[in-house]
C-alpha cells in the first residue's frame, strides 16, 4: 500500500468512515488475485513454559457485595491470567500474530470470509470473562453476554478502540469495531475489579490463540515466507521464546516458510518461566 | 509598676522575634541584591514541553527487567521528533498544515495555533497578540496539556490530561473525538461541580483558537505516547536517526522521500543500511503512527455524532404523564439499567466507589502498584503523576450536571457512557427506557429521600 | 529654595483642584476615572451622596492644606522676625470644641442623608401586587457563586426557582430593562462578593446564607459582573456578563434557554 501522506490525510478527512468498510470488502473479495488458487498451507505449534510458574492466587474478590454470584463451586476462583497446563506445561492464551511489514499484505483464504460472518462471543460467567482471550476482526460482530445474576459492564480498552456497554444480569449486547489495533488490549469490568481479560482487534485474520494445552493452529495461510510474533498479557512479546530450528529475533519475530498443502509445525516452543511477570 | 514590669517581660520575646525577623529580612534583601548584581534581571527561559515521564516509566516497567531504564538518547530523539513535527510552546507547528490552502486547514487552524501559543501578550487595547492558552489554561492544564499545571494537585477532580485523547462530555461515542462544538460548549459553560470555569466572557475567535490549541496538544501528546510505546521493541536501534535530517524537518524529508520513490530515476546511489532503516522508520512514524493514529481519529468527528431523538413532553414535571415516566425510570434505575450498583440505592453516589478513572488506571495497572499504598507508586508520582484518587459515582440528588443538565445532555451520557470513567454505555436500553431514566434522574433532587428502591418482582417494580 | 516647604504645601491644593476638575469633566488623561452613568436610579442616589462627600472632602482638604501652606509661608524663620522664638502653649478649649463639633455635625448630617439610599438599596425589597395584596417580589434569578465563577439559575416553565425544570447558565445573566429584578444570592463554597459597578450594586455572598439584592435597570447595555472578594487566588477571574435587554428580547432569550439543547448566548 503506497501511501502519500498529504493526499491520504485529505482522503481520510473526507471519506474515512465509509472507506473502512469499503476497503475491507475490496480486499476480501479478490483474495485469489494475490496468490495462486490452492497455494495454501497451515501452521501449528505448542507454547510451553520452561521452569516453574508461581501458583495462581485467588481473585481479589474480598467481601464484594456480589461475592455470592462470583463463586465457582462455592470457592473464590483463581486468577486466570497465567494458565499453565500441569501435564505438558502448555501456556494458554498466547496470541500468535502474523507480523506484517508494510507493503506485504497476505492473500486471505476465502474460508475466512465465512468465519467473519460468525459472531465472536465473550461471556461473563461467575464474574469471569469466558474465554479469557478473544480475537475479533474489524467489522466482525462481538456478542457481549452476561450469564450471571449480577450486572456487569464490559470495558474494552485498546489503543484504537473503546467500548463500555453496561450488561445487566442475564442479557447480551453486541459491538463492532471499525479500527484495528497493533497489539491486544484489555477487557475489564468496572464493577468487579478483579475481572480482566484480553482482546485483540485486527483486520488480518491470521491470528491464533493457544488453547489450554498451549497448542495453536493457523489454517490456510498463503504459501511463502511469513513472520510471526507471540504475545501474552503477562509477558508482552515473547522475545525469549526458543523454537527448535528457528531463529527468534530480538523483537520476538520468527520467520516461517509455509509450503502449499502442508502444515508447518513449530513443535514444542519453550518460554523461560522468569519471562512471566 | 507591676503591670509595667509585666508588659516589659511579656514583650521581651517579641523584641527578639523582631530582631530575628529583621535579620532574615536583611539577609533576604542582601541575597536579592547579590542576585541582581551577579545574575542580572534576565527573562526566565521560555517554557518547554515536558516529556511524558510517567508513560516512559510505565513502559519500562512493562518491558524491562526491574530498575532498568531505556537509553537516555531516546528522550532526546522523542523530543527531536516532536519538535520537528509540532514545534515548541513558543512557536507551534502542525505537520503539513503550515501555509497550505486546503481543507485540512480546518482541522487545526495554523493562525489560531500561533495566537493561542507563546507568551501572554496584548496590544494597547488589551486585545491579545499571543499566549491565550498560557493566560487562561496552562496554570491548571500545564504548558504540555498534561493536566499537571501548578494548581493541578489542589483541584478535585484533577484537570484533564489531554494526551490520552479522552474527553468526557461530548456528542460522539467512546474513542471518537469530540466535535469542535462539544469543546466550545465546555469552554463556554464550564463544567459545573469542577474547577473548570466558564469562559463565556471571551470573544468567539479566542474560544476557537483555544479549541484548536487543545486539539494540537492532544494530537501531539498522543503521538508522544505512541512513540514511547515503540521504545520497548527498538532493541538499541535509534527511534529516529536525526542525523539524516540536517534541517530537522521530518515532514520535508518524507515529502522528498516519497517524491524520490515516485520518480523513475534509475541512477540512484544505493542507500546505506542506516539510511534505509531511517527511511523505513520515517515512513512508519509519520504515515502509520501519526496519520493512521491521532490524525485519523481527529479528522471528522462530526460524522460519528450520536443523534438525539425528540425529547418526550412528559419529561416536564407539569405534564400529566410525568409521574408515570418517573416511576418507569425508577424501575430501570434499579433493574435493567443496573444504575444503583454504583450510584447507590439512595442515588447519592454511595454504591460502589473503589474505581479509578482512565487517566489514573493508565499507570496504576502497572505491576506492583497499589493505588492505596503510597510506597508502591512513589516512583510514578516522582515522575510527575498525580496522587491517585478514586473516582466517585455522581450524587444524583444534587442538581449539578457536569456535562449539562438538559434532557438531551443526560440522554447522551446514558446512551454513550462517559469516556475515561467506569460509567458504561446503556447499550441494552431502549430509547423509551433512556428517556424514563432521564426523567427520573432530573426528578431525583426534588424527590423525598425516603422514597427509594421500589419493591421488585422479576425486575418489575410493584406499587406499594 | 527657601520656600520649598510652603510651595510644596501650596502645590497640593492646586494639583488637587486641577485633578478634581479634569476628572469631573472627563478631560485627558482622566476620561475614564469615574464610573459611567449609573444604569439604575437607585444608583444615582448613591452617586449623589458620593459626590457630596467628595466635594466636602475636597473642601476640607483645600482648607487644611491652604492653612498649613499659609502658615509656613508667613512664618518662614528666615524672614519672620529673625531669632524670634516660638511660643509653646497647650489646651485651647474653644478651638477643640470647634474642631469636634463641626465634624460631628457633618457626620450626623451624612448619616441622615444616606438613610434613603440605604433603605432603597438594601432594605426595601421591591413589592409586587399579587391579587390585590402587595408581596415581596419573588427572585427572578438565583445566583450561586463558586470557586471560581457565577452560576445563574432561571425558573423554568413553572416560574418557580429551585425546581427540577430550572434553567442553568454560567457567567451570563440576562435581565429585562425597567423591571424590578430581585436576585437570590448564595455561595457554594467561600465568601464571594457580587459587584456590578454600573449599577452601584455590591453584596457579599456568604456561604450558608440566602441573601437578596435588587435593582431596576433604566436602559439596556452589556455590563460586567465582578467578584470583589479580595482574599483567595481565583476571585479576580470571576467575571461574568450582565446583559440588560428589552422585555421582548428577554422573553425570547428565556424561551431559547428552555428549548435549546445547549444554553445559547
Amino acid at each position: 500500500m503506497k501511501s502519500n501522506f498529504t493526499l491520504a490525510l485529505l482522503l481520510a478527512a473526507i471519506i474515512l468512515p465509509q472507506s473502512l468498510t469499503a476497503q475491507e470488502a475490496a480486499t476480501e473479495s479478490k483474495p485469489a488475485a494475490a496468490a495462486d488458487q490452492g497455494e495454501w498451507g497451515h501452521l501449528t505449534g505448542t507454547v510451553t513454559v520452561d521452569g516453574d510458574v508461581a501458583a495462581a492466587k485467588e481473585e481479589a474478590v474480598g467481601d464484594h457485595a456480589d461475592k455470592a454470584a462470583c463463586l465457582v463451586d462455592g470457592k473464590v476462583p483463581l486468577d486466570d491470567n497465567v494458565l499453565v497446563n500441569s501435564e505438558n506445561k502448555g501456556l494458554a492464551d498466547v496470541y500468535v500474530i502474523m507480523y506484517l511489514k508494510k507493503k506485504k499484505d497476505p492473500a486471505i483464504h476465502p474460508s475466512y470470509l465465512a468465519k467473519k460472518a460468525e459472531p465472536v462471543v465473550l461471556d461473563n460467567v461467575n464474574c469471569r470473562f469466558v474465554p479469557h482471550a478473544t480475537f475479533v476482526r474489524t467489522g466482525q460482530k462481538l456478542i457481549l453476554k452476561n450469564s450471571d445474576a449480577v450486572g456487569h459492564n464490559c470495558h474494552i480498552t485498546t489503543f484504537n478502540n473503546e467500548h463500555n456497554p453496561n450488561i445487566p444480569a442475564n442479557s447480551e449486547t453486541e459491538v463492532k469495531f471499525d479500527t484495528e489495533d497493533s497489539r491486544p488490549g484489555n477487557v475489564t469490568c468496572d464493577l468487579h475489579k478483579w475481572m480482566d481479560s484480553v482482546i485483540f482487534i485486527r483486520d488480518n485474520p491470521y491470528v491464533a490463540i493457544t488453547d489450554a494445552d498451549g497448542k495453536f493452529t493457523i489454517e490456510n495461510l498463503p504459501a511463502g515466507e511469513w513472520d510471526f510474533q507471540f504475545w501474552h498479557k503477562k509477558v508482552g512479546y515473547l522475545k525469549k521464546l526458543s523454537i527448535e530450528n528457528q531463529k527468534v529475533s530480538k523483537k520476538g519475530v520468527t520467520t516461517v516458510t509455509i509450503a502449499a498443502g502442508e502444515t508447518a509445525d513449530l513443535g514444542t516452543m519453550k518460554l523461560p518461566a522468569k519471562a512471566i511477570k | 509598676m507591676l503591670a509595667e514590669n509585666r508588659s516589659v517581660r511579656f514583650s521581651f520575646p517579641n523584641v527578639i522575634q523582631l530582631v530575628k525577623l529583621n535579620t532574615s529580612v536583611f539577609v533576604l534583601a542582601l541575597c536579592l541584591a547579590l542576585c541582581l548584581a551577579f545574575g542580572g534581571c534576565e527573562k526566565s527561559p521560555a517554557p518547554k514541553f515536558r516529556l511524558n515521564e510517567v508513560e516512559i516509566l510505565k513502559q519500562e516497567k512493562a518491558s524491562l527487567p526491574q530498575d532498568e531504564h531505556f537509553a537516555e538518547s531516546y528522550d532526546e530523539e522523542i523530543n527531536a521528533v516532536l519538535t520537528s513535527l509540532f514545534g515548541t510552546p513558543e512557536s507551534p507547528k502542525f505537520p503539513y498544515l503550515e501555509g497550505d490552502e486546503d481543507e485540512a486547514h480546518e482541522f487545526v487552524n495554523f493562525d489560531d495555533l500561533k495566537w493561542a501559543a507563546g507568551r501572554v501578550h496584548s496590544d494597547r487595547e488589551g486585545r491579545p497578540i499571543s499566549g491565550l492558552y498560557r493566560e487562561h489554561c496552562s496554570h491548571c492544564h500545564g504548558i504540555t496539556g498534561d493536566g499537571a499545571g501548578p494548581t493541578a494537585a489542589f483541584l478535585n477532580p484533577y484537570p484533564r490530561d489531554f494526551r490520552l485523547s479522552k474527553f468526557k462530555f461530548k456528542s460522539t461515542p467512546l474513542r471518537r473525538s469530540p466535535t469542535d462544538h462539544d469543546m466550545e460548549m465546555i469552554l463556554r459553560n464550564g463544567i459545573p461541580g469542577t474547577a473548570m470555569p466558564s469562559f463565556r466572557t471571551l470573544p468567539d475567535d479566542e474560544i476557537k483558537a483555544l479549541i484548536h490549541y487543545v486539539k494540537y496538544l492532544t494530537i501531539r501528546g498522543q503521538l508522544e505516547r505512541m512513540l514511547i510505546s515503540e521504545l520497548s521493541s527498538l532493541e538499541g536501534e535509534p527511534l529516529m536517526d536525526m542525523s539524516f535530517v540536517p534541517d530537522g524537518d521530518l515532514v520535508a524529508a518524507l515529502v522528498k522521500l516519497e517524491a524520490d520513490e515516485d520518480s523513475d530515476d534509475e541512477e540512484e546511489v544505493e542507500p546505506t543500511e542506516e539510511q534505509e532503516a531511517f527511511e523505513e522508520q520515517l515512513d512508519y512514524v509519520l504515515n502509520e503512527l501519526l496519520l493512521e493514529g491521532p490524525l485519523t481519529r481527529w479528522s471528522d468527528p462530526e460524522d460519528s455524532v450520536t443523534e438525539i431523538p425528540e425529547v418526550p413532553e412528559a419529561i416536564a414535571a407539569s405534564h400529566p404523564d410525568h409521574a408515570a415516566l418517573v416511576d418507569k425510570g425508577r424501575e430501570v434505575f434499579f433493574a435493567k439499567g443496573n444504575c444503583a450498583q454504583c450510584h447507590g440505592e439512595t442515588a447519592m453516589g454511595d454504591g460502589q466507589t473503589a474505581s479509578y478513572d482512565d487517566w489514573t488506571n493508565d499507570w496504576i495497572k502497572s505491576a506492583g502498584v497499589d493505588p492505596t499504598d503510597k510506597k508502591t507508586y512513589k516512583d510514578f508520582t516522582d515522575a510527575g503523576a498525580l496522587k491517585p484518587r478514586a473516582i466517585r459515582p455522581r450524587n444524583l440528588r444534587l442538581p449539578v450536571y457536569r456535562g449539562g443538565g438538559q434532557p438531551q445532555n443526560l440522554y447522551l451520557r446514558i446512551l454513550n457512557g462517559i469516556e475515561g470513567t467506569p460509567m458504561p454505555a446503556g447499550a441494552t436500553l431502549t430509547e423509551e427506557e433512556i428517556w424514563a431514566l432521564v426523567a427520573y434522574v432530573k426528578w431525583l433532587p426534588y424527590e423525598h429521600a425516603d422514597k427509594v428502591k421500589p419493591k421488585m418482582v422479576n425486575n418489575k417494580a410493584i406499587a406499594r | 529654595m527657601n520656600r520649598f516647604w510652603s510651595i510644596l504645601f501650596f502645590s497640593v491644593p492646586i494639583l488637587a483642584i486641577v485633578t478634581f476638575l479634569l476628572t469631573q469633566f472627563a478631560i485627558w488623561p482622566f476620561e475614564e476615572v469615574w464610573f459611567g452613568d449609573s444604569f439604575s436610579d437607585a444608583g444615582k442616589t448613591i452617586d449623589g451622596i458620593f459626590n457630596g462627600i467628595h466635594l466636602l472632602s475636597a473642601a476640607i482638604l483645600l482648607g487644611t492644606v491652604l492653612t498649613i501652606g499659609l502658615i509656613i509661608w508667613k512664618f518662614d524663620h528666615r524672614r519672620y522676625e529673625p531669632n524670634s522664638k516660638a511660643t509653646y502653649f497647650s489646651h485651647n478649649t474653644k478651638l477643640e470644641l470647634i474642631w469636634t463639633a463641626i465634624p460631628a455635625v457633618i457626620l450626623v448630617a451624612l448619616a441622615f442623608v444616606q438613610m434613603n439610599a440605604w433603605s432603597e438599596n438594601k432594605m426595601d425589597r421591591p413589592m409586587t401586587n399579587v391579587n390585590g395584596t402587595m408581596v415581596e417580589t419573588p427572585p427572578t434569578v438565583l445566583v450561586k457563586a463558586k470557586q471560581f465563577g457565577w452560576e445563574f439559575y432561571y425558573p423554568g416553565a413553572d416560574g418557580i426557582l429551585e425546581t427540577e425544570d430550572d434553567l442553568y447558565i454560567e457567567n451570563l445573566m440576562v435581565v429585562p430593562e425597567q423591571t424590578d429584578i430581585v436576585m437570590q444570592l448564595e455561595s457554594r463554597d467561600v465568601i464571594h462578593s457580587f459587584f456590578v459597578s454600573d449599577l452601584r450594586l455590591k453584596q457579599d455572598v456568604v456561604p450558608g446564607m440566602v441573601q437578596f439584592a435588587w435593582f431596576n435597570a433604566n436602559r439596556t447595555g452589556d455590563l460586567q459582573i465582578l467578584c470583589t472578594e479580595l482574599c483567595g487566588w481565583g476571585h479576580y477571574k470571576m467575571s461574568a456578563k450582565l446583559r440588560i435587554v428589552p422585555q421582548a428580547e428577554y422573553d425570547q432569550w428565556l424561551a431559547d434557554l428552555q428549548s435549546e439543547y445547549y444554553p445559547s448566548e
